[in-house]
């Protein structure tokens, strides 16, 4: 059983390609959500809209395998009609945010606080670059800022914070923040870094896939990993089960 | 039958690598049936005299594996210890590492390192990158560019090149070359990228035969069943997958 917390839509692939990946990769389950559209890292309220209705296509027409997750962009005046609206009428299991702003941006708090009203987890993209990173781009130092604010809300470092020696240090003593392992990278010893510091209940599997990153490597990296089976299953979904309430 | 020509031994100074000793990359070449690998010393990336890390490498090499001799041709002297590498060590290959030795690709030294690669009929391996520069803490990389890696191989026809850890994404510029001139080869730690049928996707779009790809890890900085995966899991007609696992790898390296 494998239960991927962080995939995206993508319009290159039709939903039979996308369940025949998952099928070849033995991912069950994807929490699916739509932010990264290349020119789109600040959007409005028309294309915020576009991007989650892409999703709610699939997660409605596959709802034992996908799992809508809401696009939110903070700066925008309705982020919480777009929360509500996900939640009450196309049964959003999670809020995504990506790069329209960092995550301990002033206008996040209107997320947290619907996020912990509906016990909806945050899903964060978190990436520390030394070169190249983006202006509004979260890294650990934020996610951890804003756990502190925030200790009912339950966010997800997503990419064990994209270089897991700069982001995993800033979120180990926060016990609402987990992480998944999702991402392009598979360098080997990240997992075992995030685990001697978050312990085996805060890691979860996630890809990144379909918008290019593979679910073969990230299937990978875990099965790679020198720990026992009860462990490996830990991160591959009994954490994600726990946190989601998921019901298998 | 696999054969990894991407493997690494010895300490990696930037980050803490769990399974760097060689007992633990036996393992886990025996874990995931590899039956032979290609091993360059990372020690000898950081030592002023890289052949010290060769010599370390020689002394923990493990049976059927092959030693890949790590050179700065920039260093006046490497002709010298290619030639002990070969007596000393039946050395299959030579590694430079151009992203940390300060030199181009289209520099007079390498020039002279193919032509006693050549003397020696030995394929050159070349690194891309040892790690992603965006996670690189001390940014001592300098990854070459397209025109170096071009110029080099029109320049240098006669011996085999296998570019590791080198991006898809890099490869479909160079397909022209590829093509023309035969020995310009990648290995499969440069692909991250795909849905499903990963590696027919990544040759195809690339325009890259399968003749040109080689199975490498990049083991143990990156994770080896990441890449394995691409054959594990994903349908590959036999033929294909063969070549690339081994069959080009025992072509090129002469095993």
């Amino acid at each position: 059983m494998i239960i991927d917390v962080h995939a995206h839509f993508c319009e290159h692939y039709t939903m039979e390609d996308a369940l025949k990946a998952m099928d070849t990769c033995g991912i069950d389950k994807i929490y699916l959500s739509n932010p990264n559209i290349p020119g789109y890292g600040y959007p409005s309220k028309e294309q915020v809209k576009i991007q989650n209705d892409q999703v709610t296509v699939f997660s409605k027409a596959h709802p034992d395998r996908v799992r809508y997750v809401c696009y939110v962009n903070p700066a925008l005046s309705n982020a919480q009609d777009v929360i509500k609206e996900a939640v009450e009428e196309d049964d959003a299991k999670a809020i995504k945010l990506w790069i329209a702003t960092t995550c301990d941006y002033h206008g996040i708090d209107k997320v947290c606080e619907l996020s912990v009203k509906y016990d909806l987890p945050i899903i964060i993209h978190t990436f520390h670059k030394y070169v190249g990173q983006m202006a509004d781009e979260t890294t650990g130092f934020h996610v951890a800022n804003m756990a502190r604010r925030f200790p009912e809300a339950k966010i997800i470092m997503a990419h064990l914070g994209g270089d897991a020696y700069h982001g995993i240090k800033y979120i180990r003593n926060f016990k609402n923040v987990w992480s998944d392992i999702s991402g392009s990278n598979f360098r080997n010893g990240e997992i075992e870094y995030a685990l001697k510091h978050l312990g085996e209940d805060r890691i979860l599997f996630g890809s990144d896939a379909m918008c290019g990153i593979t679910f073969h490597t990230n299937v990978g990296k875990v099965a790679e990993m020198n720990v026992s089976d009860e462990v490996k299953e830990k991160i591959y979904w009994k954490n994600a089960a726990k946190l989601f309430k998921e019901e298998l | 039958m696999i054969i990894d020509v991407n493997t690494f031994y010895g300490h990696w100074p930037f980050r803490k690598i769990y399974t760097e000793s060689m007992d633990d990359i036996v393992k886990s070449a025996k874990e995931n049936d590899i039956s032979s690998m290609i091993i360059s010393s990372t020690n000898a990336i950081f030592y002023q005299d890289p052949y010290e890390g060769d010599e370390e490498l020689y002394e923990a090499m493990p049976e059927g594996s092959y030693q890949a001799l790590t050179i700065n041709p920039s260093q006046h002297y490497f002709e010298d210890d290619i030639k002990n590498g070969i007596e000393k060590f039946n050395i299959k290959a030579v590694r430079i590492h151009p992203e940390y030795h300060s030199y181009l690709l289209t520099d007079s030294c390498v020039s002279r390192l193919f032509d006693c690669l050549y003397e020696h009929n030995l394929p050159l391996i070349i690194t891309g990158l040892m790690e992603d520069p965006r996670m690189m803490h001390f940014k001592a990389q300098e990854q070459f560019s397209y025109d170096q890696l071009a110029s080099m191989i029109e320049h240098n026809k006669k011996i085999p090149v296998v570019v590791t850890n080198y991006a898809a994404g890099n490869w479909r510029n160079l397909a022209g070359i590829v093509q023309e001139f035969g020995n310009l080869h990648f290995d499969t730690s440069g692909i991250k990228f795909g849905l499903l049928d990963i590696i027919d996707t990544v040759l195809k779009n690339a325009q890259i035969p399968d003749t040109n790809l080689l199975y490498g890890s990049h083991y143990p900085m990156y994770c080896r069943k990441s890449t394995l995966n691409y054959f594990l899991l994903d349908d590959m007609p036999k033929e294909r997958k063969d070549k690339i696992l081994f069959k080009n790898a025992q072509r090129i390296f002469n095993i």
